[in-house]
């Protein structure tokens, strides 16, 4: 890291830093919702920075509707989403750097300070009291799953291909197999059926769908698009342009079955695969990483492992609806405001931990001093199960659980006094969150 | 008859199970819906369905060579397929507000097809 912090501060030409109070490393929607309620809450000198040369992250390609039903209580489209929010930029002051990339956070020196490159200035170190992140998520590619075969073109990732369709204006090709059966692969299948392409299936490697249910409904079944559950992609055939796929059934255990596999032609492959948090910056300011999520461990506040840094959005962990990222964003603002009014003080932290049937859990540590919101991702789709909080003596009724679909569960405050009370006698220092499947009969 | 949809108002996506009578265009029972949003979907799924349309549009801007645009309110969803084709016809020329309608009644369907960004240059 030492290093890289080097690498960087060799590049900075003037040595007159700016100060700010806050800044907002990312310009998506959890990073307008966390510049804009800093701002609204009256912290003056706002920072916001953005690598693109325009506000909004995902939301201007995303055109599909099915925003804003929390957040502005009507149903809209990315770009609406993202424009009413550039306009609470621009109606409040907050400075803004586009085409801005943050190379390194350093936060080893008596002021935090963040180094950027941007073609208008070049390289500079800015200073900031506090900081929220809000980076993002990136695409998982073709690597990452190790799909066997040749290395031709037309193997593409989801959200790209929607940058390309819906921004760039150009079409990847005319005939698609769709692997994986994310929301950005089921909104794409519509997307390019409505272009005139001929979208051959969604194929999804588990027996259920990572996407939400009405996805499924109003991308696949609308337009009579095959969804093939417990499939998978085995091997990619083509010189300079792919050609053809092997799917094939998988078992149980994920692994293809040899007799069960049928070759599809077809021009380009795209990959749904999953989402991965963006938090390579976060690493260069050494904060502490959540493995389960992909993103930093927080506390109830969203204050990640470094004093002062606070992280939202998808780089925190990857969510299902922007209005959730906007609530987030706001929180890390109201956060980072205790903390500059000095108001936020270290606490003693009971860990959470991800048990049974849990593939993350967020926050991944609480005060215990106020009620607490936790955000949960199923491994598993299950009915009529119950989320238990070891150690609390607390369970809640879940009708149905479905990894695609993020679960909210709240611990009050006199639930984690009982747990306090707990802990002084058992001395455990950590709650594990599981969910569990109701027994019959109990 | 009966059938299972879901309801696609939301993205809570309930599960609905139907029991309805396609002659007298009556719904029977409804289980499933978390609000009453559900019963109003099911109605409107059954016996005239209709959707969201957004597609995009030519335009010649700095950075985006699209248009996002969308219809004003859901549109017979029979009808998506063609109007998505006939869409690309229109001409547009900036700037463009967010809300600014491109073509009034489109169609014969009582649709406008409007701006979903404010795109200056």
């Amino acid at each position: 890291m030492a290093q890289l912090i080097k690498q960087a501060e060799n590049k900075i030409k003037h040595s007159n830093d700016p100060e700010y109070n806050l800044v907002v490393i990312g310009g998506g929607p959890g990073g307008m919702a966390a510049a804009v309620k800093a701002a609204e809450l009256g912290v003056e000198g706002v920072l916001l920075i953005e690598r693109d040369s325009f506000l909004g992250g995902i939301l201007p390609q995303c055109i599909h509707g099915g925003f804003g039903i929390k957040i502005f209580n009507s149903e809209l489209t990315g770009p609406e989403y993202c424009q009413l929010f550039v306009e609470k930029v621009r109606n409040i002051s907050i400075e803004v750097m586009l085409d801005t990339m943050a190379l390194v956070i350093d936060l080893k020196g008596e002021k935090k300070s963040i180094i950027v490159s941007s073609r208008n200035f070049g390289t500079k170190r800015i200073t900031a009291k506090a900081i929220i992140l809000s980076l993002g998520c990136r695409e998982r590619t073709r690597g990452q799953i190790l799909i066997p075969g040749s290395r031709p073109a037309g193997v593409l990732t989801a959200g790209l291909v929607q940058r390309m369709v819906n921004i760039e204006g150009f079409l990847p090709g005319k005939n698609i197999v769709i692997l994986g059966s994310g929301d950005i692969g089921l909104i794409m299948a519509r997307r390019l059926v409505l272009e005139g392409c001929n979208v051959k299936g969604v194929f999804e490697l588990m027996p259920f769908s990572t996407g939400l249910l009405r996805n499924i409904s109003q991308c696949l079944e609308d337009f009579e698009i095959p969804l093939y559950l417990s499939h998978t992609v085995t091997e990619i055939y083509g010189g300079k342009r792919i050609e053809s796929v092997d799917i094939a059934m998988v078992d149980k255990n994920l692994n293809p079955i040899q007799s069960k596999t049928k070759n599809i032609a077809c021009d380009t492959l795209l990959l749904s695969v999953g989402l991965i948090p963006e938090n390579e910056l976060s690493k260069t300011g050494e904060i502490e990483i959540d493995l389960k999520t992909g993103g930093p461990a927080v506390d109830e506040y969203l204050h990640t492992s470094q004093n002062g840094v606070f992280a939202c959005g998808n780089s925190l962990f990857v969510n299902d609806l922007v209005d959730n990222v906007t609530e987030d964003g706001y929180l890390a603002a109201q956060s980072a405001l205790s903390f500059l009014s000095g108001r936020l003080r270290s606490k003693k932290l009971i860990n959470i931990e991800a048990g049974e049937n849990i593939a993350y859990i967020v926050p991944q540590k609480a005060s215990g001093k106020s009620d607490v919101n936790f955000r949960i991702r199923a491994s598993i789709p299950l009915r009529n199960a119950f989320i238990e909080f070891s150690n609390t003596g607390l369970k809640k009724k879940v009708r149905f659980v479905n990894p695609g679909e993020l679960i909210f569960a709240k611990i009050t405050k006199d639930d984690f006094g009982k747990f306090l009370e707990c802990n002084a006698r058992t001395a455990s220092d950590s709650i594990k969150v599981s969910i569990k499947k109701e027994v019959q009969g109990q | 008859m009966k059938k299972k949809k879901t309801c696609i108002t939301c993205p809570i996506g309930c599960l609905l199970e139907i029991d309805y009578d396609l002659t007298k265009k009556e719904i029977n029972s409804l289980k499933g819906n978390q609000c009453k949003k559900g019963y109003k979907f099911a109605q409107d799924e059954l016996f005239n369905p209709k959707r969201i349309l957004t597609t995009t549009v030519k335009i010649n801007s700095r950075f985006f060579k699209r248009l996002p645009v969308r219809s004003n309110i859901p549109a017979p969803k029979g009808m998506i397929e063609r109007m998505v084709k006939e869409i690309k016809r229109i001409q547009i020329a900036l700037p463009v507000k967010m809300g600014d309608v491109l073509a009034k009644n489109f169609m014969d369907t009582g649709v406008n097809i409007i701006s979903s960004a404010t795109i200056e240059q």
